[in-house]
């Protein structure tokens, strides 16, 4: 029994995560229509700058998270307005908008190396300690913050999306970016708002993953990708496919781990895209994104 | 007007191979008497990086000592280090590199045990001396006549572990926790013949990827099957994650496990969760006779003490050296001055022999981790 709750926590909290990757992962792809792999950048970026700000500035802990998640907000936008703003003008194919996101990960990534060195660095806030013992599992308050945090992030911005102007906005430009701009949306300005809402998840999903591991300068990438299974399983066309993308996948990686070996985790993954691929391309949700070229 | 293309494409091809020319030679003429080159191959990115830069350390402090008294026979030594990433793929075609166009009869360095094992027949069939300072897979015992370790071998550390558990401590029933490469999955199998000669069990084994962070679920499971002792085969990330996430789920087995923990890395990753831990290791001690004057003009230049990776590497160097400046410089002769001439070599890190595998025998010793600190057991 408490074998059992401990997967199904386990489960729940890898979930949350990857549902915090694959949702901004989606809001990047339906905008640009293009796999934005930079983005792995600033998730390392984002936990980077947490412990840049606590190290070598001596702020306190909230405050730096506060910070780095603004300023890897900032990079985000500075990649869109020097980059892929540049490009769009240009009328540049979709591949070389995902030459471009190549490039600038390993630029990003490799000055995170320059300036923090290779070694696995960690934040050091607290203690190792045992977990809450809640319902026969053990989970640490870390792990708990990262499901309020992911959860509530997923449903807040999900809201934002559906009921303000900015966020239908955000909707429209992804549907048909020609159309707004005859309409007097400026598409411009809407990609520049819908990256600094996936840059900033991004940074956050970085620096909660970060909290319960460690940092390196290539964590990002990992996680990014299993945030873009999660995605391609869920569907891309719809939000609820997200959550059971997410869990599909959480669970598979557990179970594999528990059942079989743990070396199996990665290779379960994907072997659950693979047969999605094959047997159900479009996801859980079978939408296709409208208007997708490529 | 129609003869101008023509006797420009002749001109053009005239001047490209002067040119072509030229640069060969001005390419050749150093090769022949000016450095001596020796290739360096350390793992200074990834998961592997806190020992491929202690190793770069040591052999960059080697080689500015033999600079600084003159090189060999008027000639400088230098380095050619190339970055393996602690990735397989990097290693090898960095070792490609070095052999085909920096022409280095001899590479030393190495932190990863696969990286030497799919190297090896590269360096056989070329020709190159590989001499090992960093990596402890027991198969690269049989990896070739051009391959050689002047680090103890796994095997005799892993002997020592198994026999520290089964006949010291007593442990008749243990789990394997081994990362999924070439080291890992050796020390396993050099783990388990040993530990069950000593009439012990192995009541689970389990592999687990490089950069691999998510332990939990495992964990849980290793704690239904009531495990009580572990002996993990892991580096200092991956080892630190493993050891946090069992601490957090109140799971804490006697630990056991295997060189690569000692590392501050390691200690910042676990935190308290690793106090208790015992692994065994090469002998090496910074304020030995051989090694304190080496310790000094270290700890000077980097700020820390040394320790068993550098202190190999800086005798990988000089041993190297000492095999160049003996023989032609081909790859053959110094394959053979490596089997013949290095008898008892007092290195830094402990006298070396090279048997007829092109391995050596140091002792191996027991350490625990003790209020934070690595400390001697036995």
């Amino acid at each position: 029994m408490d074998s059992l709750s401990q997967l199904i926590a386990n489960i729940i909290l890898t979930a949350s995560l990857l549902l915090l990757l694959s949702f901004l992962y989606k809001i990047l792809f339906s905008i640009n229509k293009f796999s934005n792999l930079a983005h792995a950048a600033i998730i390392t970026l984002g936990a980077y700058f947490v412990y840049f700000f606590t190290n070598n500035l001596s702020i306190s802990f909230p405050v730096s998270v506060a910070l780095a998640i603004a300023a890897a907000t900032l990079v985000g936008m500075v990649c869109e307005v020097l980059v892929y703003r540049q490009m769009r003008k240009r009328d540049a194919p979709a591949l070389a908008f995902l030459i471009a996101s190549i490039g600038l990960y390993v630029v990003l990534q490799n000055s995170i190396s320059l300036f923090f060195g290779d070694g696995t660095k960690v934040f050091n806030i607290s203690e190792v300690k045992v977990g809450n013992h809640i319902f026969g599992a053990y989970v640490t308050t870390v792990q708990i913050i990262t499901l309020i945090v992911s959860v509530s992030l997923f449903l807040s911005i999900n809201l934002y999306l559906r009921y303000t102007v900015t966020g239908k906005s955000i909707r429209a430009v992804a549907s048909n970016p020609e159309l707004c701009n005859i309409y007097g949306i400026s598409a411009d300005k809407i990609n520049l708002i819908a990256y600094g809402i996936g840059s900033s998840l991004a940074a956050t999903a970085g620096i909660l993953s970060a909290l319960d591991t460690h940092l390196t300068p290539t964590f990002g990438f990992n996680l990014l990708l299993y945030g873009v299974v999660a995605m391609i399983i869920g569907g891309v066309g719809s939000t609820a496919g997200l959550v059971a993308g997410s869990l599909l996948v959480a669970t598979a990686q557990h179970m594999a781990a528990y059942y079989i070996d743990v070396k199996w985790m990665d290779a379960v993954t994907y072997l659950i895209l693979i047969l999605f691929l094959i047997w159900k391309p479009l996801g859980f949700s079978g939408k296709r994104l409208r208007k997708i070229e490529v | 007007m129609k003869l101008y293309p023509k006797i420009l494409t002749k001109l053009s091809v005239l001047v490209i191979v002067i040119l072509f020319i030229s640069c060969t030679q001005t390419e050749k003429s150093p090769e022949r008497k000016g450095d001596i080159k020796i290739g360096a191959i350390f793992d200074l990115t990834g998961t592997l990086a806190y020992m491929g830069k202690w190793s770069q350390n040591g052999a960059s402090l080697a080689i500015d000592n033999i600079n600084n008294h003159g090189g060999i026979n008027g000639r400088k030594v230098s380095l050619l280090i190339e970055d393996g990433g602690s990735d397989v793929n990097k290693n090898v075609s960095a070792f490609r590199k070095l052999i085909d166009s920096d022409k280095v009869a001899l590479v030393i360095g190495f932190n990863s045990s696969s990286a030497v094992m799919a190297a090896a027949p590269i360096a056989n069939t070329t020709k190159t001396v590989l001499l090992t300072s960093g990596t402890g897979s027991p198969n690269i015992t049989d990896a070739g006549d051009y391959i050689f370790r002047n680090r103890l071998s796994g095997k005799l550390e892993v002997d020592a572990i198994a026999n520290f558990i089964a006949l010291k401590r007593n442990i008749k029933e243990i789990g394997v926790l081994y990362i999924n490469n070439e080291y890992g999955k050796g020390y396993a199998s050099i783990f388990q013949s040993a530990f069950e000669a000593h009439g012990g069990k192995i009541l689970l084994e389990e592999g687990f990827e490089q950069n691999q962070t998510n332990f939990k679920s495992m964990v849980r499971k290793l704690k239904d099957n009531n495990i009580q002792a572990i002996y993990l085969i892991a580096y200092a990330k991956e080892g630190g994650i493993l050891l946090k996430q069992s601490y957090e789920q109140n799971f804490m087995p006697q630990w056991f496990s295997a060189n690569p923990i000692e590392a501050p890395e390691f200690l910042e990753i676990a935190g308290k969760s690793a106090e208790g831990i015992i692994y065994s290791i090469a002998k090496y001690d910074p304020n030995d006779v051989l090694s304190k004057q080496f310790n000094a003009e270290y700890k000077e230049k980097y700020g820390s003490d040394s320790e068993m990776f550098a202190a190999n590497t800086y005798d990988a160097v000089n041993i190297g050296v000492l095999a160049i400046a003996n023989t032609d410089g081909s790859g053959e002769q110094i394959k053979t001055y490596l089997y013949d001439s290095i008898k008892d070599y007092p290195g830094v890190a402990g006298l070396t022999t090279f048997d007829h595998n092109g391995d050596v025998t140091k002792p191996a010793i027991i350490k625990i981790l003790k209020n934070g600190q690595f400390t001697l057991l036995e």
